[in-house]
């Protein structure tokens, strides 16, 4: 080669390979700061802490767990739950299905309104909905009041299995809905197209097509419901069912027994994870299933017939007895209770101390999640990814587990926050984390590292990057997580009920209490309070998501 | 900018090396860039360019070699300067403008975010890039092209000593993506700043920078003024990356080479088995009943067309024409000769069969 072409003489002659690097010690721009990693690594223990601290406790009780195991009342409580949870799945699937297809694809009479309608049950926490279907249903309720001229003395009980079936099916099943609603929508019409033009009937379509490819929104649906069904504990105590929850809240403020309640607590906590192993198994399947998004292609729709009529009675119905009885029975003891005794005072002190505790959560909850997000999204790594994952502990903690673990612990190390607020916003931190994180972590995502890449090459630390580069752009993300925590702690019920300082009532455990000492007046104001708090925080969310798009 | 940077290097980079895992991405980068020209680092995707930008602006930290912005050492052993403290201004492929901040604010956040804080010289850089008339709306109200040159102003607003732009055009459609070249050039050329854009096109490094980096595989193979990299390039490989070529065995006699084509004078001197390569253009045709060669393809282009030729001997080349060229179509033989000089690549291995 002529000498005068300016050809790199290192790149053409030398190639050595450079791993010897890493060695030196300088600090890469790239590498999480210390106290990020501090941060993120705190709150992750803190959400594990409920769990490590029931195995220990557990464990402390020695040889007697096969005792308390093999009792022939953990063996029923066992069953009970067992059984609620395959029966109320069983037909929440089956309703949330039916209602998903009919308003989803089908030629239903209003079904717009019925497809909001039927939905809408999903607002009402289960002991709003037990405290409606006692009131309405129970002995001396509504309707025996109503029938008792007609020589009606006595109607079936609303208590035990019945009443915990009914009741937990009317407010789940429409997370089957909603999630078989976006599987249908998401199904490109084409494959509908090509199976009829390979000669199936519609039926046979529905059968060979349409149901392999909803088995992914099914699975997730009944995943939902099933934990959902496991973890409930205001309809289960209401209607006195003896499931998990109500025997570890009654081992532990009636018996006493501690030990007992602690291995109870542990053996539905290992039942849950059970659920989302399986959960986690269907969800590596799905993606051969799942169709190519984007499919804008008009749907065809099922014509009813002379179905349309039982079609529309199943909607009516449904909504009835999840919407109707609840709205119905809180208006009529709205009424009866009038103005006389004082119970709006008395629901606004409980309304602020239920804002005040769930005010404090949220904020709280998404000041954690943030360090955890930030180091998960921006840093992933085995360590970050590891943290992201305990995190998310709280999704699969009922609140009845994780509020007896932290009494265990407050009682023993920290008798100073013990029956504080502080222990009670704690518990919602742990609890709800996952819903912060969830939201904080879509927001961060749609935030291009680049972005802080800009404003480093201006002159920015990462410090001063994140103040003035990523917490505005992720205020929507903060925001909506907020108030998704902000609402699920204004429902939440066991956690509050064990952790709560005496005396400290909230809209949840005044409607839990009235309920079940059958003082149904007293719960008409603060059921419709909180009725109507979630109602516009789910409002808030969805105009919210709105403005994003 | 100093006075004393107009003398020396805006930035040089000495053997710079990055693996990702096992996964080599540059391997012994050298760059040495003189103050205010601008230099296209040119190679196909996944080459290895994006990472020295990179480096050289500190969100990679290199293996091993060192990174020397305006005589500073920013970057080597036991150095690693932050990215904020380098004084190196990055234009963003996809622009990242700050969508919560308006023109004239993403364009003051790099001179301490307020605006009221060096008022005349936003007024400076928004009139440079031609933004002051949209400089109160939000980046998601401006064109393609306007959100490139608020990046740009973004950039250049601090006076860095450096800018570096990572593929700048591709985000732009074909029609708008020719105006606004021209428009970031004169920019850049009146704003006198050293720049570094990184581009897999290589009519864009050709029509834009003062200097081309050819890097091929994680390795600069060339560095050169366009021209010379079009008329001399080193190596096969960036001869071909570069445009089309046309490739011939032969033997070389000092400033002659004995080819097919007969003897042909060279661009330089060498000697023995080499390979000479000339672009399509260089290729003349005559129509003639009884030549050599034969037209066997031909693709009309409007401004110009490309014709296949088959010799006798089997060798097929290329020709490039311009306007229209009565006679010459597919089945016609044709007399080729070549009146420019080529260019001869030593031939280690004897010289491959030639490919067109």
């Amino acid at each position: 080669m002529s000498a005068h072409i300016p050809i790199n003489r290192h790149s053409e002659t030398r190639s050595e390979p450079s791993l010897s690097a890493g060695q030196r010690r300088v600090p890469s721009a790239k590498r999480p700061s210390l106290s990020l990693r501090l941060a993120a690594g705190i709150v992750a223990a803190l959400a594990l802490l409920p769990l490590v601290y029931l195995i220990v406790r557990t464990v402390e009780i020695g040889p007697e767990i096969v005792g308390i195991l093999a009792r022939p009342r953990t063996v029923a409580v066992f069953f009970n739950s067992l059984g609620l949870t395959v029966a109320v799945t069983a037909s929440s699937v089956l309703i949330g299905v039916l209602l998903a297809w009919l308003t989803a694809r089908t030629d239903l009479p209003g079904r717009h309104f019925w497809s909001t309608v039927t939905c809408l049950p999903l607002v009402l926490p289960s002991y709003v909905g037990a405290f409606a279907l006692i009131a309405a249903l129970g002995p001396n309720g509504m309707l025996q009041r109503l029938l008792a001229p007609l020589g009606v003395e006595q109607l079936p009980s609303i208590y035990g299995f019945p009443g915990a079936w009914l009741a937990l099916t009317l407010f789940t099943y429409p997370y089957v809905q909603l999630s078989v609603r976006a599987g249908l929508r998401g199904l490109d019409p084409s494959l509908e197209d090509a199976a009829r033009s390979l000669g199936r009937t519609a039926p046979q379509v529905f059968r060979e097509v349409i149901l392999p490819h909803l088995r992914p929104a099914i699975a997730a649906g009944a995943l939902l419901v099933a934990l959902y069904t496991l973890s409930d504990f205001g309809a289960v105590s209401l209607l006195q069912f003896n499931a998990f929850t109500r025997a570890i809240y009654v081992q532990y403020t009636g018996a006493l027994d501690r030990s007992a309640a602690a291995v109870l607590a542990l053996l539905l906590v290992a039942l849950t994870f059970l659920i989302l192993l399986i959960e986690y198994r269907l969800r590596g399947r799905t993606r051969y299933y799942r169709s190519s998004a984007g499919a804008l292609r008009h749907q065809r729709r099922a014509a009813l017939g002379i179905w349309r009529y039982p079609a529309v009675a199943l909607c009516a119905i449904i909504s009835l007895l999840a919407l109707g009885v609840p709205v119905l029975v809180t208006g009529y003891w709205l009424l009866q209770a009038g103005a006389a005794d004082g119970q709006w005072l008395q629901s606004i002190d409980i309304t602020l101390n239920s804002v005040t505790a769930s005010g404090l959560a949220s904020a709280a909850c998404v000041l954690a999640a943030l360090p955890i997000v930030i180091y998960a999204v921006r840093h992933p790594s085995h360590s970050s990814r590891l943290m992201e994952r305990c995190a998310y502990i709280g999704h699969a903690l009922p609140g009845i587990v994780v509020a007896l673990a932290l009494v265990f612990f407050g009682a023993r190390y920290a008798p100073y926050f013990y029956q504080t607020l502080f222990m009670l916003v704690l518990a919602y931190i742990i609890l709800f984390l996952p819903l912060a994180v969830g939201s904080l972590r879509a927001s961060l995502l749609q935030i291009s590292p680049r972005i802080e890449e800009a404003a480093r090459t201006l002159g920015r630390t990462s410090k001063q990057t994140l103040t003035s580069v990523t917490l505005p752009l992720l205020r929507p993300g903060l925001f909506t997580g907020m108030a998704l925590v902000f609402l699920t702690c204004m429902k939440e019920l066991p956690a509050t009920l064990i952790l709560g300082p005496t005396g400290f009532h909230t809209l949840a455990t005044r409607i839990w209490g009235a309920t079940e000492e059958a003082f149904f007046a007293r719960a008409a104001a603060p059921a419709l309070i909180l009725v109507l708090v979630s109602a516009i925080s789910i409002w808030i969310i969805l105009k919210h998501e709105e403005g994003d798009a | 900018m100093t006075t004393e940077t107009d003398q020396q290097s805006a930035i040089r980079c000495r053997h710079l090396c990055k693996h990702f895992g096992d996964v080599p991405a540059a391997c012994g980068v050298d760059l040495d860039i003189e103050s205010g020209r601008f230099l296209a680092l040119l190679g196909p995707s996944g080459c290895g360019k994006t990472t020295v930008l990179r480096m050289i602006a500190g969100f990679e930290m290199p293996d091993i070699g060192e990174v020397e912005i305006g005589g500073r050492l920013v970057s080597g052993p036991d150095v690693f300067v932050q990215p904020e403290q380098r004084r190196v201004g990055m234009v963003f492929q996809e622009y990242a403008l700050f969508p919560h901040l308006t023109v004239e604010e993403n364009a003051a956040f790099g001179l301490n975010g307020r605006v009221s804080h060096r008022p005349e010289r936003i007024h400076e850089v928004l009139t440079l890039v031609g933004l002051e008339g949209v400089r109160d709306r939000m980046p998601h109200e401006l064109s393609g092209g306007q959100q490139q040159r608020v990046a740009l102003a973004r950039a250049l607003a601090p006076r860095p000593e450096l800018i570096l732009l990572d593929e700048p055009f591709s985000n732009l459609d074909a029609a708008l993506r020719d105006r606004v070249r021209q428009e970031v050039r004169q920019i850049l050329r009146k704003a006198g700043v050293t720049a570094i854009f990184v581009t897999h096109d290589q009519e864009e490094a050709l029509s834009l920078a003062d200097e081309i980096a050819v890097m091929i595989d994680g390795r600069i193979m060339q560095t050169d003024r366009p021209e010379r990299l079009y008329r001399r390039p080193a190596s096969h490989l960036v001869a071909t990356f570069l445009g089309d070529a046309n490739f011939l065995p032969g033997t070389a006699r000092g400033d002659t080479v004995e080819c097919e084509l007969g003897a042909l004078p060279a661009l330089e001197s060498v000697q023995g088995e080499v390979e000479i390569m000339f672009r399509p253009e260089d290729l003349l045709l005559t129509a003639d009943d009884n030549g050599p060669g034969e037209i066997i393809e031909r693709t009309y282009f409007g401004h110009d067309q490309m014709l296949k030729i088959r010799m006798n001997s089997q060798t097929l080349l290329k020709s490039r024409l311009v306007g229209c060229c009565r006679g010459l179509h597919e089945g016609q033989r044709v007399r080729v000769h070549l009146e420019t000089p080529v260019m001869a690549y030593p031939s280690r291995y004897g010289c491959p069969v030639a490919t067109v």
